[in-house]
């Protein structure tokens, strides 16, 4: 069924995309730099292709929810992220809006089932 | 090293340079710790080939500059899409429709055979069609890129969606929606007549697509004029554009073209103002009314200039009453086909006194517009 296959993928990455702001700004609450980071996602069960983090840490940071610092580590320089004050309350209020969408979709589900 | 800084290099030719250093600085080091990885698992340095699988598992060069840029990244966002799709496709319904007529004329007159007609009408519609979707993609590329707000498409009214079915240009419904509004005509009560108001009481609301109508038919008409465009390309020796007006194409229609360039050029350019100003400032009555008054007085200049100033003048004259009763008996009467000369001498004074009626009627709004509002009472365009 690979035209299913290709509908479900569809509809699966944009189910995702959404909640991947979430996930990233969530593991920022702790600092780390690009690799470190997409792997402490996909140890989370949330894969995520390179060309979409790096783009999305820096709109992130032109938008004001994180900030970076250029350091050495292992003999290289690495650029770290963190969550910034104003991240923290935007994050706060996207948990609450996520936890409102879970619970709408779990009522829904619980009827139709 | 060599392949990565080639790839790197062929990012950072495509960022801005403010942020491109910064960018491929970050990049670069992502890669290494690809790399890095990539060298635990094999116990050794990866060789090329293993490199550039790892770089063609991070993207095309394009594609992962493409997503660091700022502004829009499509030609024709999700929100714009169906504006644009509807433009179009009616743009090339009208294209489709212009070529049939090209086909038709070009047969008609004797041109060519089969083959040659129906080139010229390929030629015709591929030509239009790439000018047409060609226009609409750079107008849609400018509202996108500089998030141009299309005011009239958070106000429109249910009353103007009609010339969304029309244009549609889909038979089955444009059929289906004639027939509804004859039934309503005809079912409707016989209403009181309005007390007189102006010129005209015909009331002709100016619908929301309006200012994108106005746009597109004076872009057009000044590419078609200007020689940009074409519709009857390629139809033989004579030139077709003049061969619909039957015995008039002895004249020489490129001194009436040079007489009438001006005023044609710029009523067609007045034609996009009309459009602009709609969107500028939707709603304004007077603004409205004073573009209107300015295309209908450029009208008059081109008409009065090809009726009474051009190589046509002579053509076309009305000596005297009786020779004016000889063309309506001509235009009525036609013996086995119709007469262009008096279809044509007929036509300038009609359209010079209904320009003249617009001029009056647009002068009176732009000077004592009762009501803030565009969709007044107005005669046609």
């Amino acid at each position: 069924m690979p035209i299913e296959d290709d509908l479900y993928e569809s509809l699966r990455m944009e189910l995702r995309r959404g909640s991947l702001v979430l996930a990233v700004l969530a593991r920022l609450r702790q600092e780390r730099y690009g690799y470190t980071l997409r792997q402490a996602l996909a140890d989370d069960g949330l894969e995520m292709e390179e060309s979409t983090l790096y783009p999305l840490l820096r709109r992130l940071e032109t938008q004001g929810l994180l900030v970076s610092e250029w350091r050495e580590e292992d003999r290289r320089r690495k650029r770290f992220y963190r969550l910034s004050p104003q991240g923290e309350t935007m994050l706060a209020r996207l948990l609450d809006e996520w936890r409102s969408i879970s619970a709408s979709l779990a009522g829904i589900f619980d009827k139709t089932t | 090293m060599d392949l990565v800084d080639a790839y790197l290099r062929a990012i950072a030719a495509q960022l801005p340079r403010t942020d491109r250093d910064d960018i491929v600085a970050e990049l670069r080091g992502m890669i290494l710790d690809r790399l890095e990885a990539r060298a635990t698992v094999l116990g050794r340095r990866p060789d090329a080939a293993e490199v550039e699988n790892e770089l063609r598992a991070v993207g095309h060069p394009l594609e992962v500059a493409a997503r660091y840029r700022r502004g829009p990244s499509q030609l024709v966002g999700p929100k714009l899409f169906p504006y644009y799709l509807f433009v179009v496709r009616a743009a090339l319904t009208l294209q489709l429709a212009i070529s049939a007529i090209v086909f038709v004329v070009v047969l008609a007159r004797g041109e060519g055979d089969l083959g040659h007609a129906l080139a010229a009408a390929f030629r015709s519609a591929v030509d239009g069609a790439v000018t047409l979707v060609g226009l609409a993609s750079i107008a849609a590329l400018v509202i996108e890129h500089y998030q141009v707000r299309l005011g009239f498409l958070d106000s429109w009214r249910v009353r103007d969606l009609p010339v969304l079915e029309i244009l549609a240009l889909d038979p089955l419904p444009l059929m289906d929606g004639l027939l509804r509004r004859a039934g309503a005509a005809s079912a409707a009560p016989v209403t009181p007549r309005e007390p007189w108001r102006g010129p005209s009481r015909r009331r002709r609301p100016e619908g929301p697509a309006n200012p994108l109508l106005w746009i597109a038919s004076g872009a057009v008409l000044t590419l078609w004029w200007v020689g940009l465009l074409h519709f009857f390309a390629g139809a033989g020796q004579a030139d077709p554009e003049t061969a619909i007006f039957g015995a008039f194409a002895r004249l020489d229609w490129q001194a009436v073209k040079a007489a009438v360039f001006t005023p044609v050029l710029v009523y067609a350019l007045a034609q996009v103002g009309v459009g602009a100003a709609m969107l500028w400032r939707p709603g304004e009555a007077r603004t409205y009314a004073a573009a209107r008054l300015f295309v209908s007085l450029t009208a008059l200049w081109a008409i009065g200039q090809a009726w009474l100033g051009s190589p046509l003048t002579s053509a076309i004259a009305i000596a005297d009453v009786q020779d004016a009763w000889v063309r309506i008996r001509q235009f009525w009467t036609p013996p086995g086909r119709l007469i262009p000369e008096a279809i044509i001498a007929l036509s300038f004074p009609a359209a010079f006194l209904g320009q003249l009626h617009k001029s009056l009627w647009y002068a009176w709004r732009a000077l004592a517009a009762p009501t803030p509002r565009m969709d007044a009472t107005a005669p046609g365009r």
